[in-house]
């Protein structure tokens, strides 16, 4: 049940010629058991504002607190391997290893047994539509749909109780994405996560329980 | 745990990339390997070389223009004879001649046979010469017919010359003047003189060690025995040419100090090298001449070639040094999408670092086993620990520096999604 608070969060890119301020003065609630979308023109923020959230980078200023812990002080590591799932558009599976691979390999880092871990692969693939003959399978061979609902079941397994999800539907066919969408809703409907998913698609958008909109990196809007 | 997972994973899909890896860096230590065998051999053949050609000493005239008919004295070649040294008035620990072998010497004296013999030597006019050689080599003025007809008798040998034996190599023509002994030894009586005219005279028996048949009148004998005749008449003996090898090359400039101790120092082509110098010249009375051209055009040669080696050798070194860190580079980047997804997961860094490492030392080391292997044993050569290591680190390097920017690349890939 994690509810994460941003304060004041900036950030820029330095290039050397040029500094991007991609984001700009944000404050958000993100509560737990939602499932929240953030929406904006390419461009607006919303990647880097995720990227912080995943504590893939480290705000310029302002701060980031889960539950009420700053963010910063905690171990970025641990904090993917514990709390936050990471979903991205794609590359989020280990092209090495097999799909139950994929799954376990959060759990082993987390010091599951790997028994109780594989068993618990083929339970959370199942929650994600696909069969036990996909456990063998290789990210490569599967369709992209495929690749981001193992990418979820991964999430699930780990029982984390934050989801990151940067379009997440990116090229996804309407089936697809509406399965992928459901699976996230339900991720914070059933699962109590703190869902966030960054999107261009308004059918995503539209499964929300609130909206964020981007602008030029700031937030412009709230809905409801 | 997740570390072995991934391992495991890497060597049953990238099996040919670890294999190529391998393969490279097992190339390029054989590359190094059979160069430093190439230096090696060069040294080695360097080092034959130098021991092996010849290096000849050979007294002079001061003007270095005469070798022979020098009538050296006693004591100066007795440096080369004598096991002991004093210079200055001091014994010196070694001993002048203990850098020279084969010394070959010449001394030459008169023989007349006796007058009870005379009316049977009409064809053999008085006062020949006795020659004294070491060797046949000593005299070179011996002609290439005597040494061609030359017969020695049973059980007799060149080497009676090295030896103090009273024995002697007779024209045939003298055959009629000697006598035998009851063991049917041959022994030829001659009267011997210090030059053709003189007086004194002493008499000597010689043992008949072989006949020539050349046309000539000299009688060769073993060079102790002429000498020991010269000084039983004259007090000392003389040396009419005197020639040495040096035992050991690369004692050579050391040798070269001692010689030129008692003899001017003349250049192979004849040319004194000091005597504009001439009140330094004043107390020599000979000259010597070293002998070492040959040596040193072949280490010359030699020393060329291997100077480009030489110079090659830190080249060929940085460039494999360089593509060590290329194939690490290239090892790391290949990785680059996997360790991106283990930073999402939340492995740490230190464990990526520990999978890339892994994976790397396991290939090195094996590669540089085999390496070490492959050059100890096929090629005899060992590459220095250094030049693995070094190897080692470049490939550790350039895999360090691809995952270098490891964050940067999940913070890129996060902001491009
Ligand atoms: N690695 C980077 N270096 C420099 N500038 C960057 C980098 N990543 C993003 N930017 C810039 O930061 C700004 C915000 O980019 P961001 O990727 O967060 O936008 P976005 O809202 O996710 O866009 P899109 O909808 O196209 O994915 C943009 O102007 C972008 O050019
Ligand atoms: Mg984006």
């Amino acid at each position: 049940m994690a509810k994460i608070q941003t304060i004041d969060l900036n950030f820029s890119y330095r290039a050397k010629h040029q500094t991007i301020h991609a984001v700009k003065d944000v404050n958000l609630l993100l509560e737990p058991g939602l499932m929240q979308v953030i929406i904006g023109k390419s461009g607006s923020g919303k990647s880097t504002l995720l990227s912080l959230l995943a504590s893939l980078q480290t705000p310029e200023q302002g701060m980031i607190l889960v539950d009420d812990m700053d963010l910063q002080k905690m171990d970025a590591d641990q904090y993917r391997r514990k709390r936050a799932a990471v979903i991205f558009q794609a590359y989020n599976l280990f092209p090495l290893l097999t799909v139950q691979e994929n799954i376990i390999y959060p759990l082993l880092l987390n010091k599951i047994p790997k028994r109780t871990a594989e068993t618990q692969a083929e339970k959370v693939l199942e929650q994600v539509g696909m069969d036990a003959s996909f456990l063998k399978r290789f990210p490569a061979t599967l369709s992209g749909g495929e690749q981001q609902r193992v990418a979820i079941a991964r999430a699930l397994a780990n029982q984390t109780d934050i989801v990151l999800a940067d379009e997440p539907t990116g090229n996804l066919d309407t089936k697809n994405t509406e399965r992928i969408t459901g699976l996230l809703s339900s991720m914070a409907h059933n699962q109590g996560c703190c869902v966030v998913v960054v999107t261009h698609d308004l059918s995503v958008a539209a499964n929300a329980d609130r909206v964020f909109a981007m602008d030029g990196g700031t937030l412009s809007g709230v809905a409801p | 745990m997740p570390v072995l997972l991934y391992l495991k994973a890497f060597l049953r899909k990238r099996v040919y990339l670890l294999l190529s890896l391998f393969f490279a860096i097992l190339i390029l230590l054989i590359t190094y390997g059979l160069f430093c065998q190439m230096i090696q051999s060069k040294l080695a053949e360097r080092e034959n070389a130098l021991r092996s050609l010849p290096v000849t000493v050979v007294l002079s005239n001061i003007a270095g223009t005469q070798t022979d008919h020098l009538e050296i004295p006693f004591y100066l070649a007795e440096y080369f004879t004598s096991g002991e040294y004093s210079y200055g008035g001091e014994i010196q620990p070694r001993a002048f001649s203990s850098y020279v072998k084969d010394v070959k010497m010449k001394t030459t004296l008169y023989y007349s046979l006796p007058s009870e013999n005379m009316n049977r030597a009409d064809t053999i006019p008085s006062s020949q010469k006795l020659v004294g050689i070491t060797c046949l080599e000593a005299d070179r003025a011996i002609s290439q017919d005597v040494i061609d007809s030359l017969a020695f008798f049973s059980g007799m040998g060149e080497s009676v010359f090295e030896t103090g034996t009273p024995a002697c190599v007779i024209p045939r023509r003298l055959l009629g003047h000697s006598a035998q002994d009851e063991q049917g030894r041959s022994f030829l009586t001659i009267s011997v003189q210090i030059a053709p005219a003189s007086q004194a005279a002493t008499e000597l028996v010689l043992q008949i060690a072989g006949v020539y048949d050349a046309d000539d009148d000299r009688i060769y004998c073993p060079w102790r025995v002429a000498a020991d005749q010269q000084a039983k008449l004259d007090g000392f003996y003389t040396v009419d040419s005197l020639m040495a090898t040096v035992k050991d090359n690369m004692e050579l400039s050391e040798f070269q100090t001692i010689l030129f101790r008692h003899f001017a120092e003349v250049s192979p082509g004849g040319k004194a090298a000091k005597l504009d110098d001439s009140p330094v010249l004043d107390r020599y009375q000979f000259a010597a001449i070293v002998r070492d051209e040959t040596l040193r055009q072949t280490l010359k040669e030699m020393d060329d070639s291997l100077q480009t080696a030489l110079w090659i050798k830190p080249l060929l070194i940085v460039l494999e040094l360089l593509v060590s860190a290329c194939s690490g580079f290239f090892f790391g980047s290949v990785q680059r999408r996997d360790l991106l997804a283990a930073r999402l997961v939340g492995t740490r860094m230190r464990e990526i670092v520990w999978i890339l490492f892994l994976q790397l030392f396991a290939v090195l080391l094996l590669s540089i086993i085999v390496t070490a292997y492959i050059t100890t044993l096929c090629f005899n050569v060992e590459a220095s620990h250094s030049y693995y290591v070094g190897v080692g680190a470049a490939a550790s390097f350039g895999c360090l520096f691809s995952i270098r920017n490891l964050r940067k690349a999940a913070e890129a890939l996060a902001a491009r999604e």
